[in-house]
């Protein structure tokens, strides 16, 4: 081992494998940040998906009729549905890589069945299902009329 | 190279310019390692803070979302502030939550607002409380360089709107 009992200092083979080494360990610190910083993200996304759909039916519960729903809800095959897209810092936007979801189907005539969900591109981030109680559900409310 | 006189050849100059990266590379990663962490761990901690201040908002309407008992109010240096009228044994007592100063606060008082009487709940960069165009309660707070916006219906406004 003449390159380990040598007095010059140290030598090229041991700077060397230093500098691997501390590559090595870099490699693996960097990775760690990255990691802290994706479930950092990860967990934006779903700290904002549960508060836009919370906000939605927060507004759904205001809601005494199905008359009274925005234009945003269509009718389709049996059900009423929402779509709305975000962009990347969750504002509403036509086109978004963040879309939510929320549809309702009859349970009984006063009683929805609401089930949200928000995606990710193709990749679900968070659902939930709940139910929605309308206490008018055909009339609007105030002027009578079915 | 003899051990007794110090010469100065390629493979010693080599290794001191090594020896000196080395320490280099050690110095960055150490520096950008230490505000990549802070950086972190301010993005989760204002990221924490904001659904702590949301929450506690949307607890307390509907902890007490009774009739015309939570409603918002604008006051002079303060700006809106949630107003909650408690009941019962409680009569005559009020809870007010603002924004001020980056934070969110809750004066508990017999109905005076003021600084000396309030709490703080949390820091935050940036919040405002505002009515909807639905009449549900806005509170919004700013975070990482976007704004987070919480919706509370509450039932003064379904009282309203069923009549």
């Amino acid at each position: 081992m003449k390159v380990l009992k040598a007095e010059e200092g140290f030598t090229l083979i041991e700077i060397s494998i230093s500098v691997a080494m501390l590559a090595f360990i870099s490699v693996v610190v960097i990775k760690l940040f990255l990691a802290a910083s994706n479930i950092n993200v990860k967990a934006s996304e779903v700290d904002m998906a549960t508060i836009l759909i919370s906000n939605e039916l927060e507004i759904l519960y205001d809601k005494t009729s199905l008359a009274s729903l925005s234009d945003e809800y269509i009718v389709q095959d049996e059900e009423i549905v929402k779509k709305a897209y975000f962009d990347d810092l969750f504002v509403l936007s036509e086109t978004g890589k963040y879309g939510m979801t929320i549809s309702m189907k009859k349970e009984t005539d006063a009683l929805y069945k609401v089930d949200c969900t928000f995606m990710k591109g193709e990749k679900e981030i968070m659902s939930l299902e709940t139910y929605k109680h309308f206490k008018y559900p055909f009339k609007k409310v105030g002027d009578g009329s079915d | 190279m003899n051990n007794k006189n110090i010469k100065y050849s390629v493979e010693t100059i080599m290794v001191t310019l090594l020896l000196i990266l080395f320490s280099i590379m050690v110095s960055v990663l150490i520096f950008e390692g230490s505000l990549t962490y802070k950086k972190v761990l301010n993005a989760k901690e204002s990221e924490e803070n904001t659904r702590i201040a949301l929450s506690f908002i949307n607890m307390k309407i509907k902890q007490n979302d009774l009739a015309n008992r939570v409603y918002l109010d604008s006051f002079e240096g303060f700006g809106n502030a949630i107003v909650i009228e408690y009941g019962d044994e409680e009569e005559g007592l009020f809870s007010y939550i603002y924004f001020k100063d980056g934070a969110l606060y809750e004066c508990y008082s017999e109905g005076v607002l003021c600084d000396e009487l309030s709490t703080k709940i949390v820091e935050v960069s940036g919040g405002s409380l505002n009515i909807t165009e639905d009449g549900l309660i806005e509170s919004k707070v700013s975070v990482n360089g976007r704004e987070v916006s919480r919706l509370s219906a509450i039932r003064t406004n379904y009282e309203r709107v069923v009549e």
